[in-house]
């Protein structure tokens, strides 16, 4: 299994809205990013604060939007890419 | 006023970009939501979809900070930790204490209003104190200790929930249970520390010190062993002393020892 190698990268705010809504999210006018489903997305570790199209990660794939806390950032390195290099090497 | 590249020209003109560089095309070239969400563009709008696909990236709004993060994949502490207690709930939270680490030692404009902005969120998170002493603690200069004590545990056969409780037991209390004693430190402050403990009759708990420091630790020892108050209250203490830099530390760890 090759190693999964992530790049992290930084992406205009135009840009940003136009990669949203290719996978049919949504940005409001207050710019809190809207779900396919039409729901602001909650922050996984603040209780009571959405995600903003400004502030968000976006993870290409399938499009994933998560908080860009380095907490958040370190887990998701944790399980998609170092659990990935870990069982690369097995 | 440039007309607008057709489906096809746009597809093929963004063929050989990354996926970020082909957004800013698109961008530029007056490609707007309203024309994916009217479906003008369709084939276009698929084709960064499979753009996505062909490699895996992440955008985030400060892209130095996130390497950052992912360097301290190779951190010798953090991977000791996550080795040694892989499943401990709260590891990325050390990682983002590395991360303050190396903002502070850094200490260029803005890295300390970036701190305090990182610690302020975590404090507004539910159990925020909780995990504002973890996240404080891999800049502490216990923190080599508290790994080289889990460590310690694994040899003598703690399993890895066990490593797991016992590690957050010791974060819980590490600014209340360790003491960095310093050259100008009395004796009688060192003795005190740890008499305080011993009455409290905590599990552990830690004194770290470092070239004439080393001393007073020593001192401290042969105080309360010639009064065995070690002995007396079930206490016992393992010491380390190892090379920090071009200086020798001495680590001490007491433990109540349960029969």
């Amino acid at each position: 299994m090759a190693k999964k190698n992530i790049e992290f990268k930084e992406l205009g705010l135009e840009e940003r809205k136009l990669l949203l809504s290719a996978y049919d999210y949504d940005v409001d006018e207050e710019g809190y990013i809207i779900s396919p489903t039409g729901e602001r997305i909650a922050s996984e570790e603040l209780p009571l604060k959405f995600l903003k199209v400004d502030s968000a990660m976006l993870i290409v794939g399938s499009l994933d939007v998560r908080d860009s806390s380095p907490t958040v950032i370190s887990k998701f390195i944790r399980e998609r890419i170092e659990t990935s290099n870990d069982a690369s090497t097995i | 006023m440039t007309p607008v590249p057709s489906e096809v020209e746009l597809i093929n003109l963004i063929l050989d970009l990354q996926l970020d560089q082909a957004l800013s095309f698109l961008v530029n070239a007056g490609i707007t939501v309203v024309a994916f969400k009217k479906g003008i563009y369709n084939k276009v709008r698929q084709a960064i979809i499979n753009k996505c696909n062909e490699k895996r990236y992440a955008f985030i709004p400060n892209k130095e900070e996130a390497d950052k993060l992912k360097e301290l994949s190779k951190d010798p502490n953090y991977t000791t930790l996550r080795r040694l207690i892989p499943g401990y709930r709260y590891l990325d939270l050390i990682r983002t204490g590395l991360l303050i680490k190396k903002y502070l030692q850094r200490n260029a404009l803005g890295d300390h209003d970036r701190v305090n902005e990182i610690k302020r969120d975590i404090n507004n998170r539910p159990n925020g104190q909780k995990l504002l002493k973890i996240v404080k603690l891999p800049d502490a200069p216990f923190f080599d200790v508290i790994t080289d004590e889990i460590f310690y545990l694994q040899k003598e056969g703690y399993n890895q929930t066990q490593l797991e409780e016992k590690f957050d037991e010791v974060v819980n209390d590490w600014e209340d249970t360790t003491k960095f004693v310093k050259t100008g430190d009395k004796l009688k402050t060192v003795i005190n520390f740890c008499v305080k403990h011993i009455n409290k009759d905590v599990k552990q708990f830690f004194l770290l010190g470092m070239k004439t420091a080393i001393d007073i630790i020593e001192k401290a020892i042969s105080e309360m062993t010639s009064k065995s108050i070690l002995k007396d209250n079930n206490y016992s203490l393992r010491k380390t002393t190892k090379p920090k830099g071009v200086q020798p530390r001495m680590e001490v760890t007491f433990y109540k020892k349960y029969e």
